[in-house]
């Protein structure tokens, strides 16, 4: 009598479910938020890096369209800006305004400008419903788009590097004119990359690709060459003047003298604004238009001139063997079984440890499914625990009670049956002793015996017994043939005086039942029970009774045949209760059920399944 | 050949207790009966399961209740699983039970009915002179469980059939063998069990044969 042990499949499967389930919810996105929130979060609470060395922000603010430049900026004041700014010989000056034509006075001044002073890029916007166009005299590479890929949250975390526009002419964006420009010195020319000839490259600095389903990304458009943005971390990233500071004469040339140099518009009233929860110090997360397009060019530049990362996501399969391992390792904490406080312990250390890993890496620039592996370790450690738990406590609880029957019957059995059976045996058959006293003494002998069957009745736990109607429990770990013969004889016991005189014709040979469940087992001996019944119920002036069970060609067969009365007497609805679950046992065995007509006389009940059941079935089994 | 040779050799037997003075009471009353036969003695299902293997006794009278090694509890189990293993194992090794729970042993019935050689079931309170008849019985290849162990009249349909091929027929058991397509030792075993479900045991003076066809006429066996 061994108490019930889980298998494998049992114990792994409701993890593995659970963690299945993670997988599931992340693959139809529903983990995408939480994921996006957890990269933003991490990359805001980055140590802070250097002010970048090589970028300067003109920023036009408020102020400056209220006092020095008429709102929008006229042609002639931008051909003077960037005049002044060329006389400090930058690499490259970005002017973050849109300008399609004429606008006030001096545009062919602004034309004549933009001639001689080739290291400037203006934008333009070339996706959408309203596309603006450049001005018409500019060569190609004085142009970059400014259109940004956003979340579905309506945040920023991509730059997108080229895209064909609506006539289908491949375009590069701003940021990619930029570094283009002041890479030029540097002798260095966009290149298709080494590694996936797809990407973009400068030199060493090769640009990873955004792929649709890169780090907590699932299924995003990619159109174009786009990238993850990694925002240059710490309050104050870039150099920055604004318009005014600039144009008082009174600046460091350094700020402007080899550098990248963007003009763009800071003020509220322009709304020239893109929400980002990854940089630090903008409250709101609204960020300058002008600011976005320094980290991306920033991020290009560093990698070029510091190998600065870009940053990087796991292959998706990886990705996924990382969430499966977190569950493998929820289910592992759980069957290790501690107590409750230090599993708690734990698993608060554990997801701890993994939340600080996963920002260590992204600090190192890898982008792992922390939120989801997380998520699946919490769910395992959380779930499985108290069920685990009180499985144990069950089992232990059995396991007592067996051992205190199991030591009562002891005593029992070397003490006083001993005595007795001895005192018996020593008895001499001729001597005519007090008759009375024998047989007390071998009824004493007979209960004392029965206290021990009736405490292992007792102790079968309710999970593996079969508990005939007659209150009887036969273990369901019992080869299935002999538990049909106890049930059997169960059954008659109940009612000796009809089966006793009967004429029984039995065999219970050995069935085949390693596939079949407690659960089946336990019905096929209520189906046996049941089929019994019905012979003492329906089969008057029965006076032969086969019960036969046993394999034939290839089948396990239960057979009960009576020589009754038969069909005319049976129950006038001929599907009772008990034929129905007759039936769907039959299915559930993949065999059928019978009753039909015995020659010459009664009723036969047949259950046959085949031997060999499909593996699925099995496995579940 | 082998069935000769243990006829005339010394018999060895193998008892099986838990319980050093019922062992050694009942080595002393077979020891008085059987003087040129070489008993040994166990007291766990271990060793009983190596000790039948090395020396395949001619008999093992066994006490159900017994542990599965030294120093483990004594349980009904444990014997039950032992026979178990012994009666698909040895099918040529002469079993006498001693039990306190008959009823325990109707799940191994199919088992015993197809086990070849002697098995006989008796109970611990049983008189000395009785068990020496359970024994006696076990060595000459015969069936006997007591009638707890079932409920009016149980045949197999081989047997049942035999039955009726030599009573309603009248025929030889070598005539059986032939018609029932089986060997002339299975019939004989056949008979074995008959007579045990029918109650038919031997008896000095009386032909066992006949009072098997009276038993089985009286119970409507035969038509």
């Amino acid at each position: 009598m061994q108490p019930w042990r889980p298998n494998w499949q049992t114990r792994l499967l409701p993890g593995l479910s659970i963690t299945a389930l993670v997988i599931l919810a992340r693959l139809f996105g529903i983990l995408q938020p939480l994921e996006w929130k957890m990269l933003d979060l991490s990359l805001r609470w980055r140590p802070a890096e250097a002010t970048d060395p090589r970028i300067t922000v003109i920023e036009i603010t408020d102020e400056d369209l209220q006092t020095v430049l008429p709102h929008p900026p006229s042609d002639q004041a931008l051909a003077d800006l960037i005049q002044t700014l060329q006389t400090y010989a930058p690499r490259v000056i970005g002017i973050d305004i849109f300008r399609d034509g004429p606008v006030g006075e001096g545009y062919p001044a602004l034309l004549q400008t933009l001639e001689t002073v080739e290291n400037t890029v203006l934008i333009h916007k070339i996706l959408g419903l309203s596309p603006v166009a450049p001005l018409p005299s500019l060569s190609e590479n004085q142009i970059g788009f400014a259109d940004a890929a956003l979340d579905s949250d309506g945040f920023i975390r991509r730059s997108l590097l080229g895209i064909n526009d609506q006539d289908d002419n491949y375009r590069f964006s701003f940021t990619v004119r930029l570094v283009e420009k002041y890479l030029e010195p540097d002798g260095v020319i966009l290149e298709n990359g080494l590694r996936d000839p797809e990407t973009m490259r400068f030199g060493p600095a090769e640009i990873p690709r955004f792929q649709e389903n890169t780090g907590g990304y699932i299924r995003t458009q990619n159109s174009g060459n786009q990238t993850l943005l990694n925002f240059r971390s710490g309050p104050s990233p870039f150099e920055t003047l604004t318009y005014k500071e600039f144009i008082s004469q009174d600046i460091d040339p350094e700020l402007i003298h080899n550098r990248a140099v963007l003009v763009g518009y800071t003020a509220d009233s322009v709304k020239d604004f893109i929400s980002s929860g990854a940089i630090q110090g903008m409250t709101p997360s609204l960020v300058p238009g002008v600011h976005l397009q320094a980290h991306a060019v920033s991020q290009i530049l560093s990698a070029f001139y510091d190998k600065r990362p870009f940053l990087k996501a796991l292959p998706d399969a990886f990705e996924y063997l990382l969430i499966l391992g977190s569950g493998c390792l929820g289910i592992a904490l759980v069957y290790w079984r501690r107590q409750p406080m230090v599993h708690l312990l734990l698993g608060v250390s554990a997801i701890s440890l993994g939340l600080v890993s996963g920002y260590g890496l992204l600090v190192a620039s890898w982008w792992l499914p922390t939120v989801p592996m997380a998520i699946t370790f919490f769910l395992n450690a959380a779930v499985l625990y108290p069920f685990d738990q009180s499985q144990l406590q069950l089992r232990s609880q059995l396991e007592d009670r067996q051992k205190l029957i199991n030591q009562t019957f002891n005593t029992i059995h070397n003490g006083p049956l001993q005595t007795l059976a001895s005192m018996l045996s020593r008895w001499p058959v001729d001597q005519s002793a007090p008759a009375p006293m024998r047989s007390d003494l071998k009824t004493l002998n007979h209960e004392l015996r029965s206290i021990y069957d009736a405490m292992q009745k007792e102790m079968l736990s309710s999970t593996e017994q079969l508990v005939l109607t007659s209150q009887q429990s036969i273990d369901l770990e019992l080869p299935l043939n002999e538990l049909c013969r106890e049930a059997y004889q169960i059954t008659l016991e109940r009612y000796p005086d009809f089966f006793e005189p009967i004429i029984k014709i039995v065999a219970f040979e050995p069935l085949k039942d390693e596939h079949l469940s407690i659960d089946q087992k336990r019905n096929l001996g209520r189906f046996l029970e049941e089929a019994l019944i019905n012979v003492k119920k329906y089969a008057k002036s029965t006076t032969r009774l086969t019960v036969d069970c046993r394999q034939r060609d290839g089948n396990n067969v239960i057979q009960v045949i009576d020589n009754g009365e038969g069909f005319k007497s049976a129950p006038s609805k001929p599907k009772g209760y008990g034929t129905k679950q007759a039936q769907t046992l039959a299915r559930s065995l993949n065999g059928q059920f019978q009753r039909t007509k015995s020659t010459p006389k009664g009723v036969r009940c047949e259950l046959r399944w085949p031997i060999e059941q499909p593996a699925w079935k099995r496995w579940i089994g | 050949m082998v069935v000769t040779m243990a006829q005339t050799s010394v018999k060895t037997f193998l008892v099986v207790d838990d319980h050093a003075s019922v062992l050694e009471g009942t080595c002393r009353v077979l020891q008085v009966q059987y003087a040129d036969a070489k008993i040994t003695t166990a007291a766990t299902a271990d060793t009983v399961e190596a000790m039948v293997k090395d020396i395949q006794p001619d008999l093992l009278i066994m006490d159900l209740s017994i542990p599965q090694r030294e120093g483990d509890l004594s349980q009904t189990e444990t014997g039950l699983s032992l026979l178990r293993s012994l009666l698909t194992t040895y099918a040529n090794l002469n079993i006498v039970v001693q039990s306190a729970h008959v009823k325990s042993l109707i799940r191994l019935k199919s088992l015993i009915d197809t086990h070849q050689a002697g098995f006989t079931i008796a109970d611990k309170g049983l008189s000395s002179s009785e068990m020496l008849v359970k024994v006696d019985w076990a060595l000459n290849g015969l069936l006997y469980t007591p009638p707890e162990m079932r409920l009016g009249i149980e045949l197999k349909p081989e047997w049942l059939e035999m039955l009726q091929l030599a009573f309603d027929k009248g025929l030889t058991d070598k005539a059986i063998s032939k018609q029932m397509n089986v060997s002339e030792r299975t019939v004989c075993h056949y008979w074995t069990r008959v007579q045990d479900a029918l109650g038919v045991y031997p008896e000095t003076g009386t032909n066992i044969r006949v009072q098997t066809y009276n038993k089985a006429r009286q119970s409507g066996l035969l038509d």
